[in-house]
């Protein structure tokens, strides 16, 4: 007796599987269902999306920067105060990834706690995946990833010891370098050699210029600027606590500007840990403004 | 902690031999408020408010301290119109000097008095602990707090306010409205030309077009050496709560609003973050925002400095708190959480911060003044 049965066709899904998705971050290739490259953790999303549409490639911004420099505050203030911008510069979050990520590190200021710190592992970095509006210029797709500030320093002590980093860096149409403006005021000058090192790494990457200048604009934000008690701009503050810094941006970078910023008005500590007790966002949107007016 | 009569009195002795007979008035009223005395006269305690009273009273025996010798020798101006002029009506109608008055100047210096301050009536307020209002933790608790009836500024101090004050060497660091331990920061005490006066201005003066925003970076010491000076002075989280919670209390349930308005916020209410941070606007602006009795302002604009060190009113503060830091309330232009500008909300800053974004307004305890309240 013949018995019928239902067999799901499965060809479809097993043509899809022998078709990899090639990451843009790093040429690794994917399946065509995973959420994040299985070689540097960048989410698919941005592949699959620049895949999909017809528009150029999504520029790359690079977020670098030490540990506990400001990074991940900066940026998540960022996205949400140009998320609601009514005139340009706005950006408009694309993919699930990144707005979760953004609603997370906002509800964090909002309840007077800093976000966490973001670790070393790639796995745990946030991607900031956005259509960045301009005055006067066509939008772009942005990319900026929230590398740790340990992996960042540690590739750029010694390179290649992280491909990811190097690979996205690589292929960066700009940067933004966060400076701890707190720690340099106080004395501390570990800030300076670590963003000295970070210039020299970033105008050593391979290029079709001959000198060793990294062409792509670089921002130079001194972060956490409320805890300064002085009165100048941040190029006098750049001369004044971070010489070394200035020397090098002269020597190795072909577009460079010095911003600050802050985020909080006053931090108080919690045994060690800093607690910000109110938010008042400053200079957040001159850095981006001024790379989206060069890229 | 009060100090007899003679030693407050003593305090001003070498400042009036060198200051016009108003000010050396107001420098006794002065030097009472830097030893206590006004926040606990109006402020806590019933029976510390009579002993004040009658402390106080006993000053008017002191010739030197007369209201009749306000009225300089050679000047016209009324002294109930001087003090009207310079913002002092309170300390005209101060129950010290009030009998001295005649009932015309009484009369004057009262219209110019609840024309500038709203009554604000006796009652509990329920404070929010930190805990609670800036970390949404429910676990976080409240406290309930009675407060006597006060007067309070209907809005910020202007530029133009305190530019009189400035005027009338309120910055002289012997000048009795700064208690000892600010009296060696007088001098640090600049604008931006290195004159005396808040941290934006230029030669002492504001700049013309913000003579009518609320004065910004002033330190709380500044603050409250112009509240001494114009015989009030700052207001205590409590009181400043009941202003902008305007709290009901009935059948011993405690009913606040989150706002001075009402529970929501509305752009046309309070000027915040809105896209940019702007800096102040005109305190007459956003009159929308008033509490019921007419006092603008309490949210957005500007921070204001309290008179209480930060955590006074909050035994579950989850950090160290050593005096060094006063209360601010209310939020100002650049305040970018809507929950960060909540009546209840409060954040901090040192009292020798000069900020763009807090100014202040004062408050003068009703039982003070010789003024009677309908309302």
């Amino acid at each position: 007796m013949t018995q019928f049965i239902i067999q799901p066709l499965e060809s479809l899904h097993l043509a899809k599987y022998s078709v990899q998705v090639r990451c843009i971050v790093c040429g690794g290739d994917n399946m065509y269902d995973a959420d994040r490259c299985r070689h540097c953790g960048a989410p698919m999303a941005i592949s699959t999306r620049a895949a999909d549409s017809r528009r150029e490639l999504p520029h790359f911004v690079a977020a670098l920067g030490g540990a506990n420099s400001g990074k991940t505050t900066y940026l998540s203030m960022m996205v949400d105060i140009l998320s609601r911008r009514a005139n340009d510069p706005q950006l408009i979050a694309r993919g699930a990834f990144s707005v979760g990520h953004l609603r997370d590190m906002v509800h964090q200021l909002r309840h007077c706690r800093f976000p966490v710190s973001t670790s070393e592992k790639p796995e745990t970095w946030n991607w900031l995946h956005g259509t960045l509006r301009r005055e006067r210029k066509s939008p772009i797709d942005i990319v900026i990833p929230d590398f740790g500030g340990e992996a960042v320093i540690a590739e750029v002590e010694s390179p290649r010891n992280n491909a990811i980093i190097r690979s996205f860096l690589r292929q960066s149409r700009a940067a933004i370098i966060f400076i701890d403006a707190a720690r340099l005021a106080a004395g501390d000058s570990t800030p300076d050699y670590e963003t000295m090192r970070t210039i020299s790494y970033l105008s050593e990457l391979p290029s079709r210029s001959k000198k060793e200048i990294y062409q792509s604009p670089v921002a130079i934000v001194f972060t956490k600027a409320d805890q300064l008690e002085v009165a100048m701009t941040a190029e006098e503050f750049a001369i004044e606590k971070a010489s070394g810094v200035i020397r090098h941006c002269k020597e190795r970078l072909r577009q460079f500007a010095f911003f600050f910023a802050s985020v909080t008005s006053r931090t108080i500590l919690e045994g060690d840990t800093p607690i910000p007790l109110r938010v008042e966002p400053r200079g957040i949107e001159a850095p981006i403004a001024w790379l989206a007016d060069r890229l | 902690m009060l100090l007899p009569l003679q030693d407050i009195l003593g305090a001003v002795d070498s400042v009036e031999a060198s200051m016009p007979a108003a000010e050396a008035l107001a420098a006794t009223v002065a030097a009472s408020m830097v030893a206590g005395a006004w926040l606990h006269w109006g402020g806590k305690s019933n029976s510390t408010a009579t002993d004040s009273l009658e402390t106080l009273e006993t000053s008017t025996e002191a010739p030197s301290n007369s209201l009749t010798d306000i009225e300089p020798v050679g000047d016209s101006v009324d002294v109930a119109d001087r003090l009207i002029r310079d913002g002092r009506a309170a300390l005209g109608l101060n129950l010290q000097f009030a009998d001295e008055l005649n009932e015309s100047q009484r009369q004057r210096l009262r219209e110019s008095l609840t024309r500038r301050m709203a009554h604000i009536h006796p009652g509990r307020v329920r404070l929010e602990s930190w805990t609670r209002v800036a970390e949404h933790d429910e676990r976080g608790g409240s406290r309930i707090e009675s407060v006597d009836a006060f007067w309070m500024d209907r809005a910020p101090v202007t530029n133009q306010e305190f530019a009189r004050f400035v005027a009338a060497g309120g910055y002289q660091a012997d000048s009795p409205w700064w208690p000892e331990e600010a009296k060696p920061l007088v001098s640090q005490f600049v604008d931006r030309s290195g004159s005396a006066g808040p941290a934006d201005w230029h030669d002492s003066q504001p700049s013309n077009d913000r003579r009518n925003h609320p004065v910004v970076g002033v330190s709380w010491y500044e603050a409250r050496a112009y509240a001494t000076w114009a015989g009030k002075r700052l207001p205590t989280d409590p009181e400043w709560l009941k202003a902008a919670t305007w709290p009901i209390d009935s059948c011993g349930n405690l009913s606040q609003r989150v706002f001075p308005w009402g529970d929501q916020l509305h752009s046309q209410h309070a000027h915040l973050w809105r896209e940019e941070a702007t800096g102040p606007v005109s305190v007459d602006d956003f009159a929308t925002g008033a509490n019921p009795a007419g006092v603008r302002q309490l949210i957005g604009n500007v921070w204001e400095w309290m008179h209480d060190a930060f955590g006074e009113w909050d035994e579950q503060l989850p950090f160290p708190h050593d005096g060094s830091l006063v209360s601010i309330r209310g939020g100002a232009f650049d305040t970018y959480f809507q929950s960060h500008a909540t009546a209840q909300f409060f954040s901090a800053e040192p009292r020798v911060e000069r900020r763009a974004n807090i100014g202040f307004r004062c408050v003068v305890p009703a039982c003070h003044v010789n003024i009677e309240h309908n309302g």
